[in-house]
C-alpha cells in the first residue's frame, strides 16, 4: 500500500521546487518555509457547507482513501492545510474550510495572503441535501472576494458533491438548476465569472476527472505544451488516445486534443489500479513505488483496445489507448514513447531549470 | 419537397484517398457546399499537411486527378504540423481556411497553392504575476455562412477569435471556456453557437459587444445566451439548417434536441429530444433535406446512425462500413451534401472516403423485435406487434390511395405461448372466445412507413405522422388461467347479491375480485359498503323486506315445473351448467340486442375483414327481431319519468327514520347517488357490465324498494340486458335466472317474455284438440296429471328435464345424451328426428 507518509522520502518529493529550495529541501513541518512555499504554490481551496464532503475529496483523492471509510469522518472544524506534492504537477497546498462558520467573515485570521496566486477555489455542494443555503454561501464568498479585488486569479469551481445518489435525470437537473441559480444571482450582485460546474462523487471516478480539470486549470502554462507532445506521440503511432497520468492520485495531467470519455477514463484508472496491484506483488519492501522507469504494461480488452501505460518519471504514467493492429509496430511505439519521456524531461528541464528528472 | 433535388442512387462508392493504411487519425475533410450544379461534389481531402482535391461524380465515382498538394508558409518554411481543422469557403471555391497543429491559422488559395495570410492563434495569459503566450490546439474553424471574408475559430484555451481574412489579425475575442465545436446559425450569419468543454453551449451574437472582465483584461464578450447542454461536455454542436434555433448537441452518451429560445435568460427547458447513443457521438450532421433527420457516428462503430428525430428510441437507417474491411476503426467525419443528396463519410484512419446510396441503408426496423409485451399491475396484457411482409413490397400509400389491402391481415407468431389464444372479434364477446378489447396503437414508433426500404425521404415527410396501421396495442385481462371467460364464470357464480347484510355482500364481492385480481373493481365494492351499509344497520326494514323478498323468491325457484329454455341453438346445452345449480331454473330470456357502445370494445374499421367476425354478428341480427319487444318495454319504462335517475333518494326510509337522522342523511345521498351512478358508468365503459350490474341488485333492496320501478334509466336497462345476455352466452342459466329475478321489475318482465313450455308427453298428440294445454307444472301434466317420466328409463324425472320441441319426448339429461350419441331418432319411437345440440 502506498503510505502517503512515505511522501516525505520517496524519489518523487524532488518535485519541481524553485532552485533554492530543491537544493536544500526544507523540512515540511517547518512553518516559516511552508509560507514561502504557500507563495509559489498552486492552492486549492475547499469551500461548502459542512458534512458536504470536502474532507472526503481530500481523502479519497490524495490519500487514496477509500470511498467507503469517508463517512466515518469527523466533520472539520478549523482551517486545516496540506502540502500534496505528488510530482511536478500535482502540487498543490490544499485548504480544507471548515464548513461551519463562514470562514471569510471571520475577522481573526487574516486569508488574503491565501488568495495571493494562483489558487483554485471549490465550492462543495452536497446535491441530496437542500442547497439553497449552499448556493448562498457560494454567492456571498464570491461577491466579498470581489470586494476585495482578490477573485482575479481564482478559478472558480463548483463540485456538485454526492451525485451517486442520484438518477441520469437527477443530475441533469441538478446541474441545469444549480447552473442557472448562480449564475442568475451572479449576475445579479454584477459579478461575471466562469463558473465550471462538475458532477463529482467520491464512488466513482468522476471525482478524479473533476480535480484533473482543476489542475490542470493551474498549469496552463505547461498544458499546451505537453498537449502538442502527446498530440505529437499519439500520430505516428496510430494510437486512439493518449493521457499522462500521475499515478498517485489518478487525475490526468494532460490528454491529446481530443477529448476524453468518462468511460475511457474510468477504464486507465482501473488500468493504473491493476498495474499497481499486480506489481506490488514482485515489489521489494525497499522501493517506495510500484512504478519505476522500466514499468511497462499492456491490456488486451476483448473489443480489440490495447491499453499500453509506460511509467515517464516523476510518478507519471503515459497511457495510451490504441487498437490491437497498430500493435505490429510496438517497435515503433516504444520508440516513439522513449523520444516521448525525453521531450518531457527537456520541457521540465526548462521549465524549472534544475538537474535533469530520471 | 423540390422534385428536381436529385438523389444518389449508384452504387456505393467506396475509395481510398491516400494509399496509406493508418494515418493515425489525421485525416481532415472539407467539402464545398456552394456548388450549384448537382452532378458532382467537390471534397478536399487533408492528411497531415498534404492535401487532395477531389471530385466526385455520379456515374464515375471519385477521381482526384492523382495530384497532392502540401501547405506551406508564405515565408517558404514548410508547414510541416498536421492539419487540425479545416473548413472551405462556401462562397469561393478557390478559397479554404486551416488550422494547424501548431496554432497557424491559414487562409489558403486552392488554385494557385499559396497561402493568401496566416495568423499565429495565440492567447496571452496573464497568471501568477507573469504572462506567457499559452497556445492550446486549434480545435475548429468555420467561415461565415454569409460573409465570405469572415473566419471564426477556437482552441482549447478559453478563447474564440473571430477574423475578417482581408485583416491581418483577428479583431474580435469571445472568451470562453476549451472550445470544442463552433457553429455558424444558417438562418442568421450574426450569430453562433460554441460548444464547450465544460458543459455548456454558448450562443454569441457578433454585433454585441458589451465589455466583460476576463481575466484582468477588458475583452469585448457578447455572451447572449448560455445553457448546459451535458452533463459532462459537449462535443459537438449543429444548428438544423431547416428549422430555425434548433440546435442539436452531442455529448458523452446522448445526443439532445434544442429549440434555444432567447426570451429567457438562461432557459431551462428548451430541451426537446433526447437521443440515447451508445457512444459519445464525435460527429453529427443534420440532413439538408429532412428536417427531422441527424446523422450520428460514434466513436469506435462501423455505424453511421441516421435518427429520425421524432422517433428517438431506434436509429431509422444505418449505414455500415464495409464490414470486410479488418483494418483499424477511425473516426468518420460525416459530410451530407444537399445537391446531389448524400452522405459522405471519411475514415480518419485509413482515408477510406465512402458515399453512401440510400440502398445501402440498413433499415433497423428489420432487425427490431416485431412484437413486444408488457404487463401492467392489473394483470393487463399491451401486446405490440407489426405485421411484416413476407417479401419487400414497394410500398403502398394506405391513406392517399385508400386501399385496405393490409387490413385485418395481421400475422401474430402463433407459437408464441402468450399469444396463441389471442381471438379477436368485432364485438368481443362469445360464449367460447375470451373477450379481448383492442385499441390501435397512437403513439407507437414502430409504423408501417419503416417497413419497406425503397421509399424516398419526401415520402416520409410528406406523411409525417401515418397512423400506424400495423401495430397494435391489445390488451386483454389475464387471470391465472389467462382467460377472460373464466374470470367472467367465476365472479358470476361467485358474487352474491341477496342473503347477506349490503355490508356482507360488498365484502363478499370485494373479496371474490380480489381472488381474481381486479383490484379496482375490489376497491369499488369496498367504496359500497362505506357508502351505504352505515345506513343498513340502522334500517331493520329492509332486512325485513329482504327476507320476504327472499322467501318469496324461494317459492318461484322451487317451482320447477316452469322449466323453461331458449330457442338459441347455443342454449341447448344447458345441462353442461347443472352441475352448478343452486336453483331449478325458472325461466330464460332470450338473447337482447347488445348495445355496443357500452362494451366499448368497438373495433376500428379496418378490423371488418376478419372472416371470424360474421357469426356473431349474423347471430346477432336474427335475434333481434326477438328483443323488439324487450325494447319496446324498455323504451316506455323510462319515458314517463326520464329525468329521474335510478339513485335519486327522494322517498327513501323516511318512513322509519328519525327526522334528525334525516336531515343528515338528506345530505349524503345526494353525493352517493351520483358517486355510485359514475362508479357504475366508468365500469361499464371499461367493458364490466357484470360487476355493475351485480352492484344495482346489491343496492337494489336499498334503492327499488321504496321507488317507483319505472325510474330505472334506459341505461341501467341496457345494463341488465346486456350482462344477462352475457351469462347466457357463457350457459350460466341459474345465476341469469337469479339476476332476473332479483332484477328490478323493468326487467323482470322479461320472465314472462320467450317461455317455452314442457309438454306432457302423453297429452301433447292430443293438444291441438283438447284445447287445454298439456303443459307440465312442476313435472305433472296440467291435463292428465301424469308424471313426466324419462323416455328411456321410464322413472319420473326430479331434476332436470330435456326434452325436444318437436315431439315433446324427453328425460333425464344424461340419458338423452347417452341415446343421441348413437341415435338420431327420438327415443321414445315416435320417429321424430329430434335434434340434440
Amino acid at each position: 500500500m502506498y503510505v502517503d507518509d512515505d511522501d516525505d522520502q520517496i524519489p518523487n518529493s524532488y518535485s519541481q521546487r524553485p532552485i533554492t529550495q530543491a537544493i536544500n529541501p526544507p523540512p515540511l513541518d517547518d512553518p516559516e518555509v511552508e509560507e514561502d512555499i504557500n507563495d509559489v504554490k498552486p492552492k486549492i481551496l475547499l469551500f461548502g457547507l459542512r458534512r458536504s464532503g470536502k474532507t472526503s475529496i481530500r481523502k479519497v483523492v490524495f490519500h487514496k482513501m477509500s470511498a467507503n471509510e469517508t463517512i466515518f469522518l469527523e466533520s472539520t472544524t478549523k482551517l486545516e492545510h496540506e502540502d500534496v506534492s505528488k510530482n511536478c504537477f500535482i502540487d498543490y497546498v490544499i485548504y480544507d474550510f471548515p464548513g461551519q462558520a463562514d470562514a471569510l467573515e471571520d475577522s481573526a485570521i487574516d486569508y488574503s495572503h491565501i488568495f495571493d496566486g494562483k489558487c483554485a477555489l471549490i465550492f462543495v455542494i452536497d446535491v441530496l441535501e437542500e442547497y439553497k443555503e449552499a448556493l448562498d454561501k457560494i454567492v456571498n464568498t464570491l461577491v466579498g472576494l470581489d470586494n476585495k479585488g482578490m477573485l482575479e486569479n481564482i478559478e472558480v469551481f463548483v463540485f456538485i458533491h454526492k451525485v451517486d445518489g442520484l438518477s441520469d435525470d437527477q443530475r441533469a437537473e441538478a446541474l441545469k438548476d444549480i447552473n442557472f441559480r448562480v449564475n442568475d444571482e451572479l449576475s445579479e450582485a454584477g459579478i461575471s465569472i466562469n463558473l465550471k460546474t462538475q458532477l463529482t462523487s467520491v464512488y466513482d471516478y468522476s471525482i478524479f476527472e473533476a480535480l484533473s480539470i482543476v489542475g490542470q486549470k493551474l498549469i496552463p502554462e505547461l498544458l499546451s505544451t505537453f498537449e502538442s507532445l502527446l498530440n505529437a506521440l499519439k500520430e505516428p503511432c496510430g494510437m486512439d488516445r493518449v493521457l499522462l497520468f500521475d499515478v498517485a492520485t489518478k487525475c490526468y495531467i494532460a490528454t491529446d486534443t481530443e477529448s476524453v470519455p468518462t468511460n475511457k477514463y474510468e477504464m486507465c484508472c482501473d488500468m493504473l489500479d491493476l498495474v499497481a496491484d499486480v506489481s506490488n506483488i514482485y515489489t521489494t519492501p525497499e522501493s517506495f513505488s510500484f512504478y519505476d522507469s522500466k514499468s511497462f504494461s499492456s491490456v488486451h480488452l476483448d473489443n480489440g483496445t490495447v491499453i499500453l501505460t509506460k511509467y515517464i518519471c516523476n510518478n507519471l504514467t503515459l497511457v495510451c489507448l490504441l487498437q490491437e493492429s497498430c500493435l505490429t509496430e510496438l517497435g515503433l511505439i516504444e520508440y516513439n514513447i522513449a523520444k516521448f519521456s525525453q521531450g518531457m524531461d527537456d520541457v521540465l528541464k526548462s521549465h524549472f531549470k534544475r538537474r535533469p528528472v530520471k | 419537397m423540390e422534385k428536381s433535388l436529385r438523389f444518389w442512387n449508384e452504387e456505393k462508392i467506396q475509395k481510398n484517398i491516400f494509399n496509406d493504411s493508418q494515418s493515425g487519425n489525421m485525416i481532415k475533410l472539407a467539402v464545398w457546399t456552394g456548388s450549384k450544379s448537382t452532378t458532382e461534389i467537390r471534397a478536399c481531402v487533408i492528411k497531415r499537411h498534404i492535401y487532395k482535391i477531389l471530385t466526385i461524380k455520379d456515374k464515375e465515382g471519385v477521381s482526384d486527378n492523382n495530384k497532392s498538394y502540401q501547405f506551406k508558409l508564405p515565408d517558404g518554411e514548410d508547414a510541416i504540423f498536421p492539419t487540425q481543422t479545416v473548413d472551405w469557403n462556401p462562397e469561393h471555391i478557390d478559397q479554404i481556411a486551416v488550422g494547424l497543429a501548431n496554432n497557424y491559422v491559414l487562409h489558403w488559395n486552392l488554385t494557385t497553392a499559396k497561402c493568401i495570410r496566416f495568423h499565429k492563434a495565440t492567447c496571452e495569459n496573464k497568471s501568477s504575476g507573469h504572462s506567457f503566450t499559452s497556445s492550446r490546439t486549434l480545435t475548429c474553424i468555420q467561415w461565415s455562412p454569409k460573409n465570405p471574408n469572415l473566419l471564426i475559430y477556437g482552441t482549447k484555451d478559453p478563447f474564440i477569435n473571430v477574423w475578417d481574412v482581408r485583416e491581418p489579425a483577428p479583431d474580435q475575442t469571445y472568451a470562453n471556456d476549451g472550445v470544442l465545436d463552433i457553429k455558424f446559425d444558417p438562418h442568421d450569419e450574426n450569430q453562433f453557437a460554441v460548444a464547450s468543454e465544460n458543459h455548456d453551449v454558448t450562443i454569441y451574437d457578433l454585433r454585441n459587444t458589451s465589455t466583460e472582465k476576463i481575466r484582468s483584461e477588458k475583452k469585448p464578450v457578447s455572451k447572449k445566451f448560455k445553457f448546459s447542454a451535458h452533463e459532462n461536455r459537449t462535443l459537438k454542436c449543429e444548428w438544423n439548417p431547416k428549422i430555425r434555433n434548433q440546435l442539436a448537441t452531442s455529448g458523452q452518451t446522448n445526443i439532445k434536441i434544442w429549440a434555444v429560445d432567447y426570451s429567457k435568460e438562461y432557459h431551462l427547458h428548451n430541451e426537446m429530444t433526447l437521443i440515447t447513443t451508445r457512444n459519445s457521438a464525435y460527429s453529427i450532421k443534420w440532413s439538408p433535406v429532412c428536417e427531422y433527420l441527424l446523422a450520428s457516428h460514434s466513436h469506435s462503430s462501423r455505424y453511421v446512425e441516421i435518427w429520425d428525430i421524432r422517433r428517438r428510441f431506434k436509429p431509422y437507417r444505418h449505414f455500415r462500413e464495409d464490414p470486410t474491411n479488418k483494418s483499424k476503426l477511425g473516426r468518420l467525419l460525416l459530410h451530407w451534401h444537399e445537391s446531389p443528396h448524400a452522405l459522405l463519410t471519411l475514415n480518419t484512419n485509413n482515408a477510406d472516403l465512402s458515399m453512401h446510396a440510400r440502398r445501402d441503408a440498413i433499415n433497423m426496423e428489420n432487425f427490431a423485435p416485431s412484437c413486444a409485451i408488457s404487463c401492467s399491475p392489473y394483470d393487463e396484457m399491451s401486446f405490440v406487434t407489426a405485421y411484416k411482409p413476407s417479401k419487400r413490397q414497394p410500398r403502398i400509400r394506405t391513406k392517399s390511395e385508400g386501399t385496405k389491402d393490409n387490413t385485418g391481415s395481421v400475422h401474430f407468431p402463433v407459437e408464441n405461448s402468450l399469444v396463441d389464444r389471442l381471438t379477436f372479434r368485432k364485438g368481443g364477446l362469445s360464449s367460447e372466445q375470451p373477450s379481448v378489447s383492442f385499441s390501435p396503437v397512437t403513439a407507437s414508433y414502430v409504423s408501417e412507413e419503416y417497413s419497406s426500404g425503397n421509399e424516398s425521404h419526401e415520402q416520409i415527410t410528406a406523411i409525417p405522422d401515418t397512423a400506424p396501421d400495423r401495430s397494435f396495442i391489445f390488451t386483454r385481462p389475464i387471470s391465472s388461467k389467462e382467460d377472460y371467460s373464466f374470470k367472467f364464470r367465476y365472479l358470476a357464480k361467485n358474487y352474491k347479491f341477496s342473503g347477506l347484510s349490503l355490508e356482507e355482500l360488498c365484502h363478499h364481492n370485494a373479496k371474490i375480485a380480489e381472488s381474481q385480481a381486479l383490484l379496482h373493481v375490489a376497491s369499488n365494492w369496498r367504496l359500497l359498503s362505506v357508502l351505504f351499509a352505515s345506513e343498513e344497520v340502522t334500517m331493520p326494514f329492509y332486512e325485513e323486506e329482504n327476507q320476504k323478498r327472499n322467501k318469496r323468491s324461494g317459492t318461484v325457484y322451487s317451482d320447477r315445473g316452469t322449466i323453461l329454455t331458449s330457442e338459441s341453438p347455443e342454449s341447448a346445452e344447458q345441462e353442461s351448467d347443472s352441475d352448478h345449480m343452486e336453483y331449478p331454473r325458472p325461466s330464460y330470456v332470450s338473447e337482447e340486442e347488445l348495445s355496443d357502445e357500452e362494451y366499448n370494445i368497438e373495433p376500428p374499421d379496418s378490423y371488418q375483414n376478419w372472416d371470424m367476425l360474421d357469426e356473431p354478428f349474423t347471430q346477432q341480427a336474427a335475434l333481434n327481431t326477438e328483443s323488439t319487444e324487450c325494447e319496446e318495454l324498455s323504451d316506455r319504462s323510462s319515458q314517463p319519468d326520464p329525468d329521474q335517475g335510478l339513485y335519486s333518494f327522494d322517498n327513501f326510509h323516511q318512513d322509519t327514520m328519525a327526522s334528525v337522522r334525516h336531515s343528515r342523511t338528506e345530505l349524503m345521498k345526494i353525493n352517493m347517488g351520483a358517486l355510485t351512478r359514475d362508479m357504475l358508468e366508468d365500469l361499464v365503459n371499461e367493458g364490466d357490465v357484470q360487476t355493475a350490474c351485480t352492484m344495482l341488485l346489491v343496492l337494489e333492496k336499498k334503492l327499488t324498494k321504496t321507488i317507483d320501478p319505472m325510474s330505472l334509466g334506459d341505461l341501467e336497462i341496457n345494463w341488465f340486458h346486456s350482462y344477462i345476455d352475457l351469462l347466457s352466452r357463457f350457459q350460466l342459466w341459474s345465476v341469469q335466472a337469479a339476476v332476473v329475478a332479483q332484477a328490478p321489475d323493468p326487467i323482470k318482465v322479461l320472465n314472462t317474455k320467450n317461455v317455452i313450455t314442457a309438454m306432457c308427453t302423453k297429452c301433447s298428440t292430443n293438444d291441438k284438440v283438447g284445447g287445454k294445454r298439456a303443459v307440465l307444472h312442476s313435472g305433472l301434466c296440467s291435463r292428465c296429471g301424469i308424471v313426466a317420466v324419462c323416455s328411456l328409463c321410464r322413472i319420473a324425472v326430479k331434476g332436470l328435464y330435456i326434452w325436444c320441441q318437436g315431439c315433446c319426448h324427453g328425460g333425464h339429461p344424461h340419458h338423452m345424451r347417452q341415446w343421441f350419441e348413437n341415435n338420431r331418432l327420438c327415443p321414445a319411437a315416435c320417429g321424430h328426428a329430434c335434434q340434440f345440440s
